[in-house]
């Protein structure tokens, strides 16, 4: 392979602002395609099993369910804190950072009260984890996203805190534009369990 | 080792590296047992189990094990220090770097490339001397039908254990090592594209490592390395640390997969077009690749495992709802692109290193490429060609043989590419060239005996046996390590600075080779007689054919220590490598031994393709790659090194 001498660079070598965005938005777009893989197979599992009703067992007559009003109403605030964190984004472009700070600021409240929240739809489920392969998933699809709500939490709280010491302006948005994609990410899982969880019966009775 | 690091210059108190100047290896090691031991007392208190080990204590205890290594090797460092707002200086990212620090950056958070990349080839054989030993252990209970050395329990977990290290340490044996210290310089990048991700994958699997030789003492693994269901929702604790071990790898694995994709997609030299990139990068991309989207599956498996075992979850128990389809199904969603997750790195590095010994062009590198492609795309959708004797979709057998089958012509394409570099080639016959033949003998029988089991007739009267077996080791140890060895082989100089002992490095070859076709060749016939796999004893038809695979492993066993000996005595003894030994085009032997921090003074413009070997064609080093006196000649010029260096300046 041929090679010819580009400008010399010394000791001291960074690439510039945009080269390393780009660079940071393809890896965070490869874990997210690694995150999606492992939501998905959740998801999978919940349909197979429900669609397969091993035993009839799926979910037994008169068997408690969750209900799913709530399932939607923590995936809702999700969509409402994804809305203000991208919000907060536009605002870092058009260089108003105290539009930034609040709100991301605002985001991050509503994503840990969500997560306490879930917390506590886990803690009243009317089941155990053990009552039927129903539970199992509810429970499991829940801590998923207990999981994401928790890191997303921490991952803001992060962000915040750099964009109230000025960390960010509008000529590198980089870092506030990958994490909203995160964020719009954590929305979407949150809405696909909810959507999962509200399909309860399984159609497959008697086999 | 002690006269390298006397020569360490004496520098003024430096604040550079902050807490991670006092975090290494022992610092992690105490952070994992003070944190598994609180873990263990809150969670034995707090559960009020009489039982010690139950599931749930052996859950938390290692979780919170890895938890407190990493904590104790500085993971979370960079995290916590982000959030803070306290970005790194200038003199905190050398010495994450490892810049100065000799011997103690490969015990250390480090982030550099090539150290990562060392330490992933000694992760690597440490696996492998586990899990050969293992391996040992298991021919030499079946050298004759009831031979007695290992009771049943303990043939059990061994048989799992050596399964699952072994495949860990194949998935990572080309991509760790090469992938992370040959790769970014290949492309001419300075380094991975998120340097301290690198080293946090390295890092989680060290943490790994204990959870799943705690095993061993947790009554082990008793589903083979597979897992599974039901018999994984009762078995000992054993299984619990394979969860977490999984776990921890499947995040490991994600890490590292976008790592290095994103390197390659966004570092590769000005002018290296996609036509120009080295079919090494595309096979390391194309294994990672895969494994983005397949670990989480095998990860998505251990939790619901984990629901059922420490929650008397339901996931995998018919009589609640449950099936075992469901842990078959994401295990080989997993399971079979993880073949090639293994194999594809592999044969792309033979594939570069035979024009280099043939002093030909890669033959079609389109070709080359499109197989790989093809590979990749058909990978994912044969995976239930492992569950046609288990009931599941009857109907769906059809389709999946025919997938399994056209997945032989893109791996024919690649046999086609590498007989077509050899043909009339100027064969410079060299260890690693070595490898290429043997890869084509065993990748041959690996291959067609892979298309027999793929054909479902075929399949219900083999499945299960010691063919299916000898089947995926010629595969995954007859083309896949071999093709590591060989790639370990051609890149010792670059990494080590020095050569590989080239007689030592025959002598083991000679005695894996032949003992590895004694062996499973031997496991192919008592296969196609009946023999089960997994057992402990077996009937007197099959007491000759099991007496010569014991034989022929304990040839690979000698072959395996005489390349140990030859890589720690080469390491340390062996002759000072100039900077290109093979004449070779690709970039990483144009930077000088020992390799600069960055690796490039300058940032390299390529500006042709890396194959350009031809009659008319002049080496780009300069060296001509028909003499093998270059070595003697190159190593005078470069003077004499420290015993046990590295080839990675910064260090001794």
């Amino acid at each position: 392979m041929t090679t010819t001498a580009e400008v010399p660079v010394p000791g001291q070598h960074h690439d510039d602002v945009d080269a390393v965005g780009r660079r940071q938005l393809t890896g965070v777009c490869l874990l997210i395609l690694a995150d999606v893989a492992f939501v998905g197979a959740l998801i999978f599992s919940y349909f197979y099993l429900r669609g397969l009703n091993t035993s009839n067992a799926w979910l037994s007559d008169g068997a408690a369910t969750a209900p799913i009003w709530v399932g939607w109403a923590i995936a809702a605030a999700l969509v409402v804190s994804a809305g203000f964190f991208r919000w907060a984004l536009a605002g870092l472009r058009k260089g108003n950072l105290d539009r930034l700070v609040s709100g991301i600021g605002v985001a991050v409240v509503i994503v840990l009260l969500d997560a306490a929240a879930q917390v506590v739809q886990i803690m009243s489920f009317s089941f155990k984890p053990d009552a039927n392969a129903y539970a199992s998933s509810v429970y499991t699809l829940a801590g998923a996203n207990l999981f994401h709500l928790v890191l997303t939490g921490l991952v803001g709280l992060g962000v915040w805190n750099r964009a109230r010491i000025g960390k960010y302006t509008a000529a590198d948005p980089w870092q506030v534009h990958i994490i909203a994609i995160w964020w719009v990410w954590i929305a979407v899982a949150g809405i696909g369990g909810a959507l999962t969880t509200s399909f309860i019966a399984s159609p497959n009775i008697g086999s | 080792m002690t006269a390298a690091l006397v020569d360490q210059p004496v520098e003024p108190v430096s604040t550079a590296g902050g807490m991670l100047r006092r975090l290494n290896l022992v610092t992690a090691i105490a952070g994992g047992l003070i944190l598994g031991l609180a873990g263990w007392l809150i969670s034995h208190s707090l559960l009020q189990d009489d039982d010690l080990g139950s599931d749930q204590v052996v859950l938390v205890t290692l979780s919170c094990w890895a938890a407190g290594f990493m904590i104790g090797i500085g993971a979370l460092n960079g995290p916590i220090g982000w959030a803070l707002g306290r970005d790194l200086r200038h003199e905190d990212e050398l010495f994450l770097a490892g810049k100065d620090q000799g011997v103690a950056r490969y015990f250390r958070f480090t982030t550099d490339h090539k150290v990562v990349g060392i330490q992933y080839l000694v992760v690597t054989m440490v696996l492998f001397a586990f899990g050969g030993t293992l391996a040992m252990l298991i021919r030499t209970n079946l050298i004759s039908p009831h031979s007695h050395f290992l009771n049943p329990q303990t043939y059990n977990a061994i048989v799992g254990l050596h399964g699952l290290i072994m495949i860990i340490a194949t998935i990572i044996m080309v991509t760790g090592p090469f992938g992370n210290f040959i790769m970014p310089i290949m492309i001419g990048a300075r380094d991975m594209a998120f340097p301290r991700l690198n080293a946090l994958s390295l890092w989680l699997i060290v943490a790994a490592i204990p959870t799943i030789l705690s095993a061993a003492v947790l009554g082990g693994i008793p589903t083979g390395w597979v897992g599974y269901a039901p018999l994984a929702d009762q078995a000992p604790p054993g299984m619990d640390a394979y969860s977490v071990f999984i776990i921890i790898f499947a995040v490991s694995s994600a890490v590292a997969g976008a790592n290095i994709t994103t390197t390659v997609l966004t570092m590769r030299a000005r002018g290296m077009s996609w036509n120009r990139t080295p079919i090494f990068v595309y096979g390391t991309v194309a294994s990672v690749g895969l494994a983005i989207p397949a670990f989480p599956l095998f990860m998505a498996s251990q939790v619901l495992l984990q629901v059922d075992r420490t929650q008397g979850g339901q996931f995998f128990v018919a009589s609640g709802g449950g099936s075992p389809w469901l842990y078959s199904n994401l295990f080989w969603l997993m399971g079979h692109p993880e073949v090639y997750v293994i194999l594809i790195p592999a044969l792309a590095a033979l594939m570069e290193l035979t024009p280099v010994f043939s002093r030909r062009p890669l033959f079609s590198f389109n070709a080359a490429v499109i197989s790989i492609a093809g590979i990749v795309g058909l990978s994912i959708m044969v995976w239930a060609h492992h569950m046609y004797a288990s009931g599941w979709a009857p109907d769906l057998n059809g389709p999946f043989m025919l997938t399994t089958e056209m997945i032989s012509v893109p791996t024919g394409l690649l046999f086609l590419v590498i007989l077509g570099t050899v043909w009339r080639g100027r064969i410079w016959t060299t260890v690693p060239m070595m490898a290429t033949y043997a890869m084509l003998w065993n990748f041959i029988i690996g291959g067609i005996t892979g298309i027999y089991l793929s054909d479902v007739p075929a399949d219900y009267a083999l499945h299960g046996s010691m063919f299916v077996t000898a089947h995926f080791h010629y595969t995954l140890m007859g083309a896949g390590l071999t093709g590591a060895i060989g790639a370990l082989a051609y890149w010792f100089p670059k990494m080590t600075g020095r050569m590989l002992n080239e007689r030592a490095g025959y002598i083991s070859f000679w005695f894996v080779q032949i003992g590895f076709n004694v062996t499973f060749l031997g496991m192919f016939a008592v296969g196609l007689a009946g023999q089960p796999r997994r057992v402990v004893t077996y009937a007197q038809l099959f007491a000759a054919g099991n007496f010569v695979s014991t034989i022929g492993a304990y040839s690979i066993g000698i072959g395996m220590l005489v390349l140990l000996y030859a890589v720690i005595n080469s390491w340390l003894h062996g002759q000072v490598a100039p900077a290109n030994p093979w004449g070779a085009k690709t970039l990483e032997w144009t930077v000088p031994n020992p390799i600069p921090l960055e690796n490039f003074e300058v940032l390299p413009v390529v500006t042709s393709d890396a194959y350009g070997y031809g009659e008319e064609d002049e080496p780009a080093s300069g060296i001509d790659p028909e003499r093998e006196p270059v070595l003697a000649g190159a190593s005078a010029d470069l003077g004499p090194r420290p015993v046990g260096a590295s080839n990675v300046e910064g260090g001794p």
